[in-house]
């Protein structure tokens, strides 16, 4: 796909999308320090990691667009920086699930659960990341449609509609794989980044809590 | 069947209450905060070891007022309720 003067869009959405995730990480480290309730410290961790994976991806569009001729360097770097945001983003969820897992069900089948997470990375290539992180959202997506169904408060539906956005935006990406459409990509991004503006409307509405 | 306060939850009750009159007696802080008096007394102790209230001890009677810290982290508190509700951590 040739350079297109709305690319340039998607970093910007992109760094909306990380300020709403530091807002977020910043709420919920200040709500771990005021309670002392390690579940924050866990979402307040999965939320750093998907952040820092998220400026990884913020990096490596203002790269593409930037650069002027493609390098060896250029090639290293932009593989480099894809690989680490897409394991920062696993790892991101990972924490999440075992924050939703503690909640739900106790500590110890939270541990068992992380335990089957990590054997089934260790076979991980391109493609598969975004199935590993479609099945990671998948059961946080669920956990998070359980925390609905047991407190019945709108609040509850934000966290489970970025999750599932972020879920919707992963199967895009699997499908973009598939037919090698571009367009979907570029689809499955801004699916992501509205997941990451729920999250910043979440943010917002708490900080304006009088 | 009602859920328990956590520590928290009712220290937040407590700092409400006074919140919202500005000044009680142990009594009507006894009522607000439905709480035992020996309760009570030991989560003001607390509040007060913390700054968040000032308990003024008056010839026969004693009045608790929140300080600004107190407000602020009420304030807090609230904000981190709703972060709670909304990925359903119990408080």
């Amino acid at each position: 796909m040739p350079f297109e003067p709305f690319h340039l869009a998607l970093p910007i959405l992109d760094f909306v999308g990380i300020l709403s995730l530091a807002a977020l990480s910043v709420l919920l480290y200040r709500a771990y320090g005021i309670s002392g309730n390690s579940l924050f410290l866990y979402f307040f961790t999965g939320f750093t990691i998907l952040g820092l994976g998220e400026f990884g991806r913020f990096f490596l569009f203002l790269t593409i667009i930037f650069t002027p001729r493609p390098s060896f360097f250029f090639f290293f770097l932009n593989h480099s920086v894809a690989l680490l945001s897409q394991v920062l983003e696993i790892l991101g969820f990972l924490v999440i699930a075992l924050g939703y897992t503690m909640e739900l069900f106790g500590k110890d089948k939270a541990l068992a659960s992380m335990m089957v997470f990590q054997e089934r990375r260790l076979s991980l290539t391109f493609p598969m990341v975004n199935i590993f992180s479609a099945s990671i959202l998948v059961y946080i997506s669920l956990n998070a449609f359980a925390i609905y169904t047991k407190n019945k408060q709108s609040l509850t539906l934000a966290p489970l509609l970025a999750f599932i956005l972020f879920l919707l935006s992963n199967i895009l990406s699997i499908l973009a794989f598939l037919l090698r459409d571009e367009l979907i990509v570029l689809f499955s991004r801004l699916v992501y980044i509205a997941g990451l503006y729920v999250f910043l409307w979440l943010a917002l509405k708490v900080g304006k809590t009088p | 069947m009602k859920e328990r306060r956590s520590k928290l939850q009712i220290l937040a009750d407590i700092l409400e209450a006074l919140a919202q009159s500005g000044e009680m007696n142990i009594s009507q802080l006894l009522t607000a905060a439905n709480l035992s008096y020996d309760r009570l007394s030991k989560y003001l102790s607390e509040l007060e070891a913390n700054n968040l209230v000032v308990v003024e001890r008056q010839s026969l009677e004693v009045k608790i007022k929140p300080t600004s810290k107190g407000l602020s982290f009420l304030q807090e508190y609230k904000k981190i309720k709703e972060i709670a509700v909304a990925f359903g951590i119990s408080l």
